[in-house]
């Protein structure tokens, strides 16, 4: 019960000291690969990742290195915010097809 | 759940499910590598192929250019000389030897670059969703009967742990359904090491427990027995006493009483052990149980008179599965009880009674009877009631538990109630069928 | 395929199993029934049922934070039910007599939160391949190896738990229970941060090179105590909560028995 309370004590502080002005990156699953396939974003900025699954079949999208995973149904999109990040390359991969879904964002 | 053969069958099955799941994993892991190499072979051998065959000329139709899943380009100083059908006009992969893996025609693809002396690059890409299916679908039919085996595996386990562990019910159905007066030791066909311990403990324990019966069913009778000898001893004396003093010397009086008292317990504990349904050896035969009632009463009948008590059977011919000597005993204590607690005067009748399954004998008086409360608590050895200790009754409330062992011995069902004469009425239902044991 | 399928099933069920398997063990150690697991199994696959099937409708709330929130919500209800075993445990084993009647609820309650979310990933996941046709072996054979795979771990984890004396095992218990409380904490941080909701802090350090997330090893991590390997300085702020808050549920119920004796 405790933890509950402390967890949510730190989520508010926290969310309002977060700055409203974040760029927002766009990408596309269709036939389970990621369009574009390379993202690139500024380093030590937090962006926010709109990813739209075009395919009908859902997918997760995943990455170790960002520490992200969400599922996106058929047809939905969904919003991920990643960063501050220092510059480097952070991959990612569609959980459910990682063969072909793969891609990377590059910050710089 | 808390069977062991449950829990063993869930562990086996959880360790060898993960061994063999883990080693499967394994197989197919490294198969997959060793087709991985492969299929790069493969590939880096078709931009060889490419590089030899290429001519010069563009676009050279090749025979499996139709294929989606193989492509190429031959690209010099930035210029695509050469290209299958399928192909992008984009490079389909690095300017520097190697192999990459890239997006393109809404596939993703794994192309190897050959670099010529000249500068040609040389590119043949791979669909890279379908190169490994083939790899896969035949690594797959060794792991799928795995899995579909699995539940054999598991029936196999469960009969088998069942079967391991039939010496465990062999000893516990062994245990469970003998006779509680079977103290033989168990034995058990080539048992278990694990077993051994188990079973030369209980032995043991049957042994020391078959020892302590066999002592007590002596004890009471070896007790009484020593006791008959001095008391006979000092019976003589009493009467080689009784010639030097006058007759009604009061100490002579109590002392003979005294003894008579002592005689009759030692008696009453020889019958008690004697009738110990836990030890006793019956001697069951077809006995007429009226013309037995009809022996007991009349030698009874002396000591009736003696006291003005009135004493009637009634009755025909009953025969029934028993041990003559002991329902001798049962009539005859019951009879001494009727005796003894009947005041002066009154009556006391014997029943002799057939019935569909039994034969019922009946012996009421007009005595002061038992009130409901106490009408358990008689059959206990040693029992007396509060109101027979002032009246002068002697006894040693034994009958009524060597009555109550008579009637166990027989089966029988022993009721205590009040007569229509106004006392006692004890009735025993004895079973006409022969079940003994 | 196969391997990814294993991945993805192992790792979900393997943190389900491992709840599991500890609290079985703690209430076996307590002589309780274990009938609350066999009552919450129908309960918790209604749930999978619904949260999957309004999966589009939960990702849309909360302005498109609904599935992270919930998925944070159920972990830190793990983690509240996890810190409650721990007290009416030890205040039980402290001499509170009596106190255990509200436990198999609190731990079938647990256990469904714990398996909510995991069993609608991977019905999502075997679903959408069982439509599609192709791969379809595949990712049945890695989705029951991977099963096969957690589910083990977690019977041989409970016999372990059972295997060893009862001190030990309860102080086991008590120990994986802290781990697994603050990793659903962690992963619930992360959840959060995804959705903006809580920011990330500084990156403390990076230990991919030594465990990789990837990894066999790393996966398993992941699962018992929620391993990171490049964790930011919220998350582990509230790790360490998480733990001491567990330790507390462990220790006050001793110290008040202690302070009631003295008296």
């Amino acid at each position: 019960m405790k933890g509950k309370q402390y967890a949510l004590l730190g989520l508010f502080l926290v969310s309002t000291l977060a700055a409203a002005k974040t760029p927002v990156v766009e990408l596309e699953i269709r036939n389970h690969l990621f369009h574009p396939e390379e993202v690139r974003i500024p380093a030590n900025t937090k962006v926010k990742l709109i990813v739209y699954n075009r395919d009908a079949t859902p997918e997760e999208f995943e990455s170790y290195e960002l520490n992200r995973e969400k599922v996106i149904m058929g047809g939905r999109k969904a919003n991920i915010f990643i960063g501050p990040l220092k510059p480097g390359v952070y991959p990612f991969f569609g959980e459910f097809n990682p063969k072909t879904a793969q891609g990377r964002v590059v910050a710089e | 759940m808390n069977s062991i053969r449950t829990y063993l069958v869930i562990m086996l099955m959880a360790a060898f499910s993960l061994v063999s799941f883990l080693a499967a994993l394994n197989g197919y892991l490294s198969s997959m590598a060793e087709a991985e190499k492969m299929l790069d072979t493969q590939l880096a051998e078709a931009s060889d192929l490419l590089m030899l065959s290429w001519s010069g000329e563009a676009a050279e139709p090749s025979p499996n250019s139709s294929s989606d899943i193989l492509v190429f380009q031959v690209w010099r100083d930035g210029d695509l000389l050469s290209a299958s059908p399928g192909a992008p006009v984009a490079p389909i992969g690095d300017f520097s030897e190697g192999y990459r893996y890239g997006n393109f025609s809404g596939y993703r693809w794994l192309s190897y670059t050959r670099l010529a002396g000249d500068g040609t690059a040389y590119m043949v890409a791979e669909r890279a969703d379908l190169r490994h299916t083939v790899a896969e679908k035949v690594v797959l039919e060794s792991v799928v009967p795995l899995l579909l085996w699995l539940p054999v595996s598991a029936v196999l386990v469960w009969l088998l742990v069942g079967w391991g562990l039939r010496p465990l019910h062999e000893l516990s159905r062994q245990i469970n359904t003998r006779r509680s007066d079977d103290l033989a030791p168990v034995t058990l066909d080539n048992p278990p090491v694990e077993l051994l311990r188990l079973i030369d403990s209980t032995n043991s324990l049957l042994a020391r427990l078959s020892a302590a019966f066999e002592r007590e069913k002596h004890f009471a009778a070896h007790a009484a027995h020593e006791l008959r000898t001095p008391l006979s001893v000092l019976k003589v004396h009493l009467h080689n006493l009784a010639e030097e003093l006058p007759a009604d010397e009061p100490a002579l009086i109590h002392a003979n009483a005294g003894v008579e008292r002592m005689h009759h317990l030692v008696e009453q504990v020889l019958d008690l052990s004697r009738t110990n349904p836990e030890l006793i050896v019956a001697n069951f035969q077809d006995v007429d149980l009226h013309s037995l009632a009809q022996r007991i009463t009349a030698e009874a009948w002396p000591q009736f008179a003696e006291k003005n008590l009135g004493l009637s059977l009634e009755g025909d011919e009953a025969i029934l599965r028993g041990d003559p000597a002991l329902l001798e005993t049962l009539l005859g204590n019951l009879l001494d009880n009727a005796r003894k607690y009947t005041p002066a005067g009154g009556e006391v009748r014997v029943v002799v009674e057939r019935r569909p399954n039994a034969v019922r004998l009946l012996v009421e008086d007009s005595g002061p009877g038992i009130p409901t409360g106490a009408r358990e608590r008689v059959f206990e050895r040693f029992y007396r009631s509060v109101s027979e200790e002032g009246n002068g009754v002697v006894g040693a409330g034994l009958g009524l538990a060597i009555v109550r062992h008579i009637v166990e011995v027989h089966k029988a069902r022993i009721e205590l109630g009040e007569s229509d004469l106004g006392g006692l009425a004890v009735r025993i239902d004895l079973p006409l069928a022969d079940n003994r044991g | 395929m196969l391997i990814n399928s294993v991945i993805l099933v192992l790792r979900e069920v393997l943190e389900a199993a491992i709840v599991v398997s500890v609290l079985l063990a703690v209430s076996r150690n307590l002589r309780l029934s274990t009938r609350w697991l066999l009552a919450s199994l129908p309960v918790t696959a209604i749930f999978i049922l619904l949260f999957s099937s309004n999966l589009d409708a939960i990702t849309d709330a909360f302005d498109g934070a609904g599935q992270e929130v919930v998925s944070a919500g159920l972990q830190i209800a793990v983690f509240a039910g996890i810190v409650g075993v721990v007290f009416i445990t030890e205040l039980q084993r402290s001499g509170h007599v009596g106190s255990l009647r509200p436990l198999p609820l609190l731990m079938a309650i647990t256990v469904i939160c714990a398996m909510i979310r995991e069993g609608s990933e991977i019905l999502i996941y075997i679903t959408a391949f069982a439509a599609s046709g192709e791969n379809g072996a595949a990712v049945f054979a890695g989705s029951a190896i991977g099963g096969g795979i957690g589910i083990s771990l977690g019977v041989l984890m409970f016999a372990a738990l059972r295997a060893v004396s009862a001190e030990l095992s309860a102080r086991l218990c008590v120990f994986l229970m802290a781990l697994i409380g603050a990793g659903m904490v962690m992963q619930s941080t992360m959840l959060l941060e995804q959705v903006d909701w809580l920011q990330p802090g500084r990156e403390l350090w990076d230990s991919s090179a030594l465990i990789s997330e990837q990894s066999i090893s790393g996966q398993l991590l992941y699962a018992v105590f929620g391993y990171e390997a490049s964790p930011g300085l919220v998350q582990v702020l509230l790790y360490a909560i998480s733990v001491v808050l567990v330790a507390l549920a462990w220790v006050l119920p001793h110290h008040f028995a202690g302070v009631r004796d003295a008296h």
